[in-house]
């Protein structure tokens, strides 16, 4: 049976891996390429003229320009993991029913389960090795941003074991669709919605994971000092505000205060600025974030969690190969 | 009867549609049983039902003596089977397809298999998707007489074939059931062959068998009475099946020996085409 799968797929694996392969050369590249010619400009260490930041502006656009289309190598990263569960995983089982091919598959000597199973595994492999392929060199996106401090959680989606777990949440999502449907166009088409759903749904929760860090607003900043005091890398997912005794404080009272703050001209310094404004008048704001060293903790959950749901979507799969009528 | 398949209240359902109702049938071993019948009488159900594609609603289903359902496993090494549009990959070769026959049989004859194929002279390097419908007929047989079965299944095996590629089939598939002693069930809607080469036949119609029996048999027990036009049913000796009235005539298919009273009425052996549709006709008029 695996002899038969790979017969029958050899096609589709050999063009994944090889665009897999060329992929990660081309991202590992771009990563070194993009920051050579930022030094080679000189962009980090540009001095702003004495009454204008044009030079700088002027060498970040040549930057851009030169450097700019090799993103579109990482962005590829958000999408291919769709077009695994869209036009390998949905025709996957759905075109051995739509051609009849299951019948002759499931009376020869071997049990439906195992054909399915089987079928599913080589893929399976053939996308493992793909997606692990690319997995070291999504990172590199960080390279584009031109900061020099990148939170690692920019390019979460797209290196690591997350992404690799959505390659093969994709292909069991697509092949448990047209399992269920027995069409190749359904399961192209609601597997790969199955597919964007949960890993929207899944990204919605992922600030959730552990319970974020909190920073109150700081006091000793000075004018306009907006910036919270916290360790560079950090994944920023929100703020709120609450009042000394802790209890939340709607976002509008906050909101009227800075226009109270502000409407006044007053001397600004350590001890006199918008914060201590605020908390003058009962109100703390607070920032919430993950620390960057949180970084793998989420990327193991998070690939433990589409890990899963491919597993449940592969049961699916098999459970209905062995119980449906042919 | 030793019996090869084996149903006992035997029912399939599709939703609310009926394909097989309470239905009991044993068919013979070492025989050639042709199972005939209107589309739709159930004939595709019952042959899926014997080699585990479908479930059964109710009722069991037996082939050599196990359950088709729990025991699918036990069965399929000993039953070849071709379904209706004799399901290929297309992008096999003739050779690769036979290397999957190799591949998912425990027992498979390889040499036996390939001598097959060549005795057409197919094209042994070609896709599946490139060959006629009667090449494609050829493979899917062999693919299935390859795991030298006790028992091979066909579903409408001759169907789209033109007459010249049916009568080849046909006859390979007889001479291979006289030298290996096989049992061979399959399904037609061509009356034509069913009487060439079944000698035990199954008319299925609305989910129910309605007549079985050995070809002869039948052929000797029933006649075909051609009397003047009546209305009534004059005295017969024998079970009237059923009765059409043409212009000036009465045709009578009966089972049994034909009119006691001498009132011009000519008496001929029925054809099995005669009996076959005798029997088809009248249940499909209820139905209907």
């Amino acid at each position: 049976m695996t002899w038969l799968a790979v017969r029958q797929y050899r096609v589709q694996i050999v063009v994944m891996l090889i665009v897999a392969g060329l992929l990660a050369i081309g991202m590992a590249f771009a990563a070194v390429y993009v920051a050579g010619v930022r030094s080679e400009l000189g962009l980090d260490t540009c001095v702003p003229l004495p009454n204008t930041n044009l030079n700088c502006v002027q060498l970040d656009t040549e930057w851009r320009r030169r450097t700019g289309s090799l993103n579109y190598l990482f962005y590829s990263l958000y999408v291919l993991p769709a077009l695994v569960a869209s036009y390998v995983g949905g025709p996957l089982l759905a075109v051995e029913f739509e051609r009849g091919t299951h019948r002759l598959a499931w009376t020869q000597g071997i049990s439906r389960v195992r054909w399915a199973a089987l079928k599913l595994g080589v893929v399976l492999v053939a996308t493992l090795a793909a997606s692990i392929m690319l997995a070291p060199f999504g990172g590199g996106q960080k390279e584009f941003f031109g900061k020099t401090v990148v939170s690692p959680f920019e390019t979460f989606e797209i290196q690591g074991p997350a992404l690799v777990s959505y390659f093969v949440f994709g292909l069991a999502a697509g092949a448990s669709i047209g399992a269920w449907t027995r069409r190749v166009l359904a399961g192209m088409l609601v597997g790969l919605l199955v597919f964007a759903v949960l890993r929207v749904g899944v990204h919605n929760l992922r600030p959730a994971y552990q319970a974020p860090v909190i920073a109150e607003y700081p006091y000793s900043a000075g004018p306009f000092q907006s910036s919270f005091d916290i360790a560079p890398g950090a994944w920023v997912i929100g703020g709120d505000a609450i009042d000394l005794e802790g209890r939340a404080v709607a976002p509008e009272r906050v909101t009227s205060l800075m226009q109270e703050y502000f409407r006044t001209p007053r001397q600004l310094g350590p001890t006199s600025n918008d914060a201590t404004y605020l908390r003058e008048h009962g109100v703390i704001r607070r920032l919430l974030y993950q620390p960057a060293d949180r970084f793998w903790t989420f990327q193991v959950i998070e690939a433990a969690i589409f890990i899963a749901l491919a597993a449940l979507c592969a049961l699916l799969t098999l459970w209905r190969v062995r119980s449906s009528d042919a | 009867m030793d019996a090869v398949v084996e149903t006992t209240a035997l029912t399939k359902r599709y939703g609310s549609v009926i394909a097989l109702a309470d239905c009991d049938l044993a068919l013979p071993r070492g025989k050639v049983t042709g199972l005939v019948g209107p589309n739709g009488a159930g004939k595709t159900t019952l042959i899926h039902l014997a080699i585990g594609l479908l479930r059964p609603t109710a009722g069991i289903v037996r082939v050599f003596g196990h359950d088709s359902t729990s025991e699918i496993l036990k069965i399929l090494p000993r039953v070849g089977f071709v379904a209706q549009d004799r399901p290929l990959y297309r992008d096999l070769t003739i050779l690769e397809s036979l290397e999957l026959g190799r591949r998912l049989n425990e027992r498979w004859d390889a040499d036996y298999a390939l001598a097959r194929v060549r005795r057409f002279g197919l094209p042994l390097s070609r896709k599946i998707k490139t060959l006629s419908t009667g090449q494609r007929a050829h493979v899917a047989t062999s693919l299935a007489l390859g795991k030298r079965p006790e028992l091979i299944l066909l579903d409408e095996p001759v169907a789209n074939l033109d007459p010249v590629a049916r009568l080849a089939l046909l006859e390979e598939l007889m001479s291979v059931v006289a030298e290996d002693g096989l049992t061979v069930i399959f399904s037609a809607n061509a009356l034509a062959d069913v009487e060439r080469v079944c000698d035990h036949i199954v008319i299925l119609v609305n989910g129910c068998p309605r007549l079985a029996g050995d070809t002869e048999e039948l052929i000797k027990s029933h006649v075909v009475a051609i009397g003047p036009r009546t209305q009534g049913v004059s005295a017969m000796d024998g079970e009237l099946i059923e009765a059409h009235h043409a212009e000036r005539q009465t045709i009578r298919l009966l089972r049994g020996q034909g009119p006691r009273v001498d009132d011009g009425t000519i008496v001929r052996p029925a054809t099995l085409e005669e009996i076959v549709l005798g029997y088809m006709r009248p249940a499909m008029e209820v139905a209907a």
